[in-house]
């Protein structure tokens, strides 16, 4: 078992100021999963961890304390820092808000973080993030219970055909649509099994997939909106 | 120990302000009771004006008792340049650093999605109104140099571009007299990446 006061990989999701020279930074960890840390004499005009402690940049970090936060011990590199910069790092943004609200604390899901990992990563150097980032929305939905089956009708059990349109239920899953269907997410069959063999070279494979995943995700959410959502709808 | 309430009171006020804590606050309490009392009613009497005659340039948003503070009122600094920041001290800054002949629009902090803070929040509508009423040539964004001032300047920069406006990004990288086995590994990426031709 790893203890808290060991360099362990780390990713901080977000920080904010406390105090006059401190950070409390919302952590992302393989080990330990979500949690909060209070870097002490983090700011200021001679900081501690001096350009260290920002999203996207893969640590080592130790810790000590007994309560439910944290302080930070030691920070080091672990990798070569990731640089995200325009709409990557909006959606790295993105990224971060959504495991902030959906990952609770000190539940260590080594796969998301491995997920997260990767993703970060090839976000910096890929020209198509799209497809990475509803691949990864749709491991974090199976990786915290709430997975979607892309290839099977719920009930029946029935095979998805391709010709087919079915209309998708957050709590439930994909149903045959009927023909007098009134709800306004409706999409066809070919799309989703597209989807589940990670095919996202037609445009309308990629606007269903988006759909299901925003309502997939809506019940997990809750009432409050996620921020850099309205962020991005405001830039068009 | 309780010596009064009024002192407690006082030394409880003064905790506000950054650096002080209580130890702090009962040194200065019982400095100015014991020996300047004088200086401590010029204290009350200047932060009261201030609190009530300080409020924010209508322009730039940095603080001021005027309607306009002095740079904007200024005639001999460049209104087609401007200088975007996160707060009054980056003003004050860049300012010290001289060299700087436009103006300045201060956002009063910068995007943070997780904590709510959208576009509405740092006055981005204000900031565009001003660039198009000024006829702002070039829009310098110096905000931090960390991932949510990078956001920042990537949404003023794109909500420019349709105004045809010139966006530019202040450079980023190895600090003047920095020796690079002394900068750390973060900084030096920035630096190879924002290299340029000489």
């Amino acid at each position: 078992m790893v203890s808290f006061s060991e360099l362990t990989p780390a990713f901080i999701l977000h920080s904010r100021r406390y105090r006059d020279t401190s950070l409390i930074c919302d952590l992302f960890t393989q080990n330990f999963g979500r949690f909060s840390a209070v870097a002490r004499g983090a700011t200021g005009p001679k900081p501690r961890f001096k350009g260290v402690l920002q999203p996207f940049v893969p640590l080592l970090m130790s810790y000590y304390g007994a309560g439910e936060l944290k302080s930070v011990k030691n920070v080091d590199f672990f990798a070569q820092p990731i640089h995200l910069t325009g709409n990557k790092l909006l959606i790295g943004l993105y990224v971060n808000e959504l495991l902030n609200r959906l990952l609770g604390t000190y539940d260590a899901l080594e796969n998301v973080y491995m997920m997260y990992a990767q993703l970060i990563r090839q976000l910096e150097t890929s020209d198509d993030v799209e497809p990475l980032l509803r691949r990864f929305e749709f491991l974090l939905l199976s990786e915290l219970g709430y997975g979607v089956s892309l290839q099977s009708e719920v009930g029946t059990g029935r095979e998805i055909v391709p010709e087919e349109n079915y209309v998708f239920d957050a709590e439930r899953g994909f149903t045959l649509a009927s023909s007098h269907e009134t709800r306004e997410f409706v999409c066809k069959g070919i799309h989703l099994l597209a989807i589940s063999n990670n095919d996202f070279t037609q445009d309308d494979a990629r606007s269903v997939a988006k759909q299901v995943v925003r309502i997939a995700l809506q019940p997990l959410l809750g009432n409050r909106p996620l921020n850099s959502r309205i962020l991005f709808s405001k830039r068009q | 120990m309780n010596i009064s309430p009024l002192i407690d009171q006082l030394i409880d006020a003064l905790r506000c302000l950054p650096g002080v804590g209580p130890k702090t606050a009962q040194r200065m309490v019982l400095h100015i009771l014991e020996r300047d009392r004088a200086g401590g009613t010029r204290i009350a009497q200047s932060l009261t004006q201030a609190i009530d005659g300080v409020g924010q340039c209508r322009n730039c948003r940095i603080l001021t008792e005027n309607e306009l503070c002095e740079i904007c009122a200024s005639r001999s600094r460049d209104e087609t340049l401007l200088c975007v920041v996160e707060n009054p001290a980056d003003v004050l800054a860049v300012e010290q650093a001289g060299g700087f002949r436009g103006k300045y629009f201060v956002l009063m902090g910068h995007l943070s999605p997780i904590d709510g803070i959208g576009p509405d929040e740092i006055g981005i509508d204000q900031l565009l109104a001003r660039v198009q009423r000024d006829s702002v040539k070039e829009v310098i964004l110096a905000t931090n140099s960390t991932v949510e001032g990078e956001a920042t300047a990537h949404y003023v920069s794109e909500q420019l571009r349709p105004m045809g406006v010139d966006a530019s990004r202040i450079a980023h990288g190895i600090p003047f007299g920095g020796e690079l086995e002394f900068v750390d590994a973060g900084t030096l990426a920035h630096a190879m990446d924002g290299r340029k031709k000489i």
